[in-house]
């Protein structure tokens, strides 16, 4: 028998943070559609457990755990690596989006220039503001590892010459 | 945080956007039911399985090679998923990729290139597409196709396509795609877009690991449809069909070119069988994996009966005969159905039939009947096992 998912707040949790779950899945994929797959399979994945998880302090650690591991085992199959394209090269938006369409290409693949390890850790730890903690118990790294991790990243995207004058412009 | 950090963030947030779809707890509670549901198809398999081998094993042993198991990659199952294209006629703007067993769309395909159509989808097996995408526009630069490659996920939606190499097409129109089992080869008519006769000029074969192309010149007194690759690329195969009059559809052949990455004259073809069937409309030909037998699809008109039938017939290679009726069904033909046609003009006619198959041969789709409710469904052993939509406008091209 399915269980309702109204009922122990699975549905509130969905309606309430998949948005955000997938624009994490989006940084880690380079690609909407893919990253909309990621999230569906992590919640699939974690809506059998759901009973386990939610009595946790913060079940979202487990379902981002969920994400990030089944994104690193598509990432280990070959076909996985082959370049989605969401978009095409001569559909490129012209125009006074120029300079901020060059930033966003660029960062993006300054990211993908990363490990996938040093990706995730940036992602969770930078854009989804999770703590060390958080992140060393969703990604299953000693603390000191994800700290470690996070600055190797951050160097490798300070020397990245695609993202030259663009990352230290407000810190300078 | 440090000042770099907040900076990253920002870049971050302005680099990702907002996600174009939403998730719904009704496709996570679905998907998540589906799952369960494959796991326990999967875990019961598993179990007939082992029962079944340890029941073999022991005669296996000493047996002649000949009396072995097949080879696993020829066990495989019924597709879990079709590909259905929306819209009548050669090309259509997008297609939906639909569950076998419950018809329920999982994803839906589109060409990743601005402005252009769907024009061939060819399966190569493990849920692998080959697809080439048209772009008819006005500025003669931009005219050409592009050829794609996707995967379909377990869930049945498409992470990405990727562009293969050589997949570059300018000025070009192409027709007839087909892939050669696992995907080394593609095969497919091209023609000049915007030509005053849009008959094939050409047959191209692609290397999708190298982007090599050969090029094999048509012979203007024929059409050419109905592509095979062998596995290995040793072979091209075809239906050839003169252009005698406004019937085309009678001596048909299916003739062959090899090496299919030589490249040449088509009309140095080999002959294999000369197809005795009376005036038939092909949709669908595939010769066995040993060369005797030939399984053809097709829709064959009766105007003075006033009958349409669609068969799937098996046709021995050395005669050209029929050696067994896979499939047959007549329906009354729309009497203002009248004047001549072509493969693929299915709607002029209100009446209509088309057969393609898996990458393997063993799995045929058949969708038949009048244009306005059309019967859709797949082959088991010469049994119609209706798909979901069973019933309906009749639908582009099917593959799965």
């Amino acid at each position: 028998v399915a269980r309702d998912p109204d009922a122990d707040g699975f549905a509130e949790f969905v309606a309430a943070r998949e948005r955000a779950l997938q624009r994490t899945a989006r940084l880690l994929t380079g690609d909407w559609a893919l990253a909309e797959d990621l999230v569906q399979t992590a919640l699939v994945r974690s809506w059998p457990r759901w009973e386990r998880i939610r009595r946790r302090d913060n079940p979202e650690i487990y379902v981002r755990k969920v994400m990030v591991n089944t994104w690193l085992t598509w990432s280990r199959r070959k076909w996985r690596k082959e370049n989605a394209f969401a978009s095409v090269p001569d559909s490129a938006a012209p125009g006074d989006h120029a300079t901020e369409t060059s930033i966003r290409v660029a960062v993006q693949q300054a990211l993908a220039g990363l490990t996938q390890r040093q990706r995730a850790v940036l992602v969770m730890r930078i854009f989804d503001d999770m703590s060390e903690a958080d992140v060393a118990r969703a990604l299953n790294l000693a603390i000191g590892t994800v700290k470690s991790t996070t600055a190797q990243a951050l160097a490798k995207l300070r020397q990245d010459p695609r993202l030259t004058g663009v990352l230290d412009k407000e810190s300078l | 945080m440090s000042g770099t950090e907040s900076r990253l963030r920002q870049l971050l947030e302005e680099a990702t956007g907002e996600p174009p779809n939403s998730i719904s707890v009704s496709q996570v509670r679905r998907l998540a039911l589906r799952r369960r549901t494959l796991h326990r198809i999967g875990a019961a398999f598993c179990a007939a399985v082992s029962v079944l081998a340890l029941g073999l094993a022991a005669p296996l042993f000493g047996s002649s090679p000949a009396q072995r198991p097949v080879s696993p990659q020829h066990a495989v199952g019924v597709p879990r998923y079709y590909i259905q294209e929306l819209g009548l006629g050669p090309s259509s703007p997008r297609a939906l990729v639909r569950d076998t067993a419950t018809g329920t769309v999982t994803a839906t395909v589109r060409c990743p290139w601005a402005g252009a159509v769907i024009r061939g989808l060819a399966p190569t097996g493990g849920e692998a597409f080959f697809m080439a995408c048209q772009r008819a526009s006005e500025s003669l630069n931009h005219r050409g196709s592009r050829l794609y490659r996707f995967r379909l996920t377990g869930t049945g939606s498409i992470p990405g396509y990727s562009l293969l190499p050589g997949g570059e097409l300018p000025g070009l129109a192409t027709a007839w795609l087909t892939a050669a089992a696992d995907g080394p080869e593609i095969a497919m008519t091209t023609s000049t877009i915007g030509a005053a006769a849009s008959r094939t000029t050409s047959v191209l074969v692609i290397n999708t690991r190298t982007g090599a192309h050969a090029v094999w010149t048509a012979d203007s007194h024929f059409s050419f449809w109905d592509f095979t690759l062998s596995q290995h690329g040793s072979y091209l195969r075809f239906v050839r069909t003169p252009h005698v009059g406004s019937n085309v559809f009678v001596n048909n052949v299916v003739a062959q070119v090899s090496p299919a990455s030589r490249g040449g004259l088509l009309s140095s073809a080999r002959a294999l069988v000369h197809l005795r069937l009376g005036p038939t409309q092909f949709s669908y030909a595939r010769i066995s994996p040993d060369g005797s037998a030939l399984t053809i699809g097709g829709f064959q008109l009766n105007f003075q009966r006033g009958t349409g039938t669609m068969i799937i017939d098996r046709i021995s290679v050395a005669s050209g005969k029929v050696i067994r009726v896979l499939f047959h069904a007549s329906y009354a033909l729309n009497p203002r159905s009248t004047g001549s046609h072509r493969a693929g003009d299915v709607p002029a006619l209100g009446w209509g039939g088309r057969a393609s198959s898996d990458s393997s041969g063993q799995y045929i789709i058949v969708t038949y009947g009048p244009t306005t409710d059309a019967f859709n469904g797949w082959l088991d052993h010469g049994r119609l096992v209706p798909l979901t939509p069973a019933r309906g406008p009749f639908p582009g091209d099917e593959t799965w």
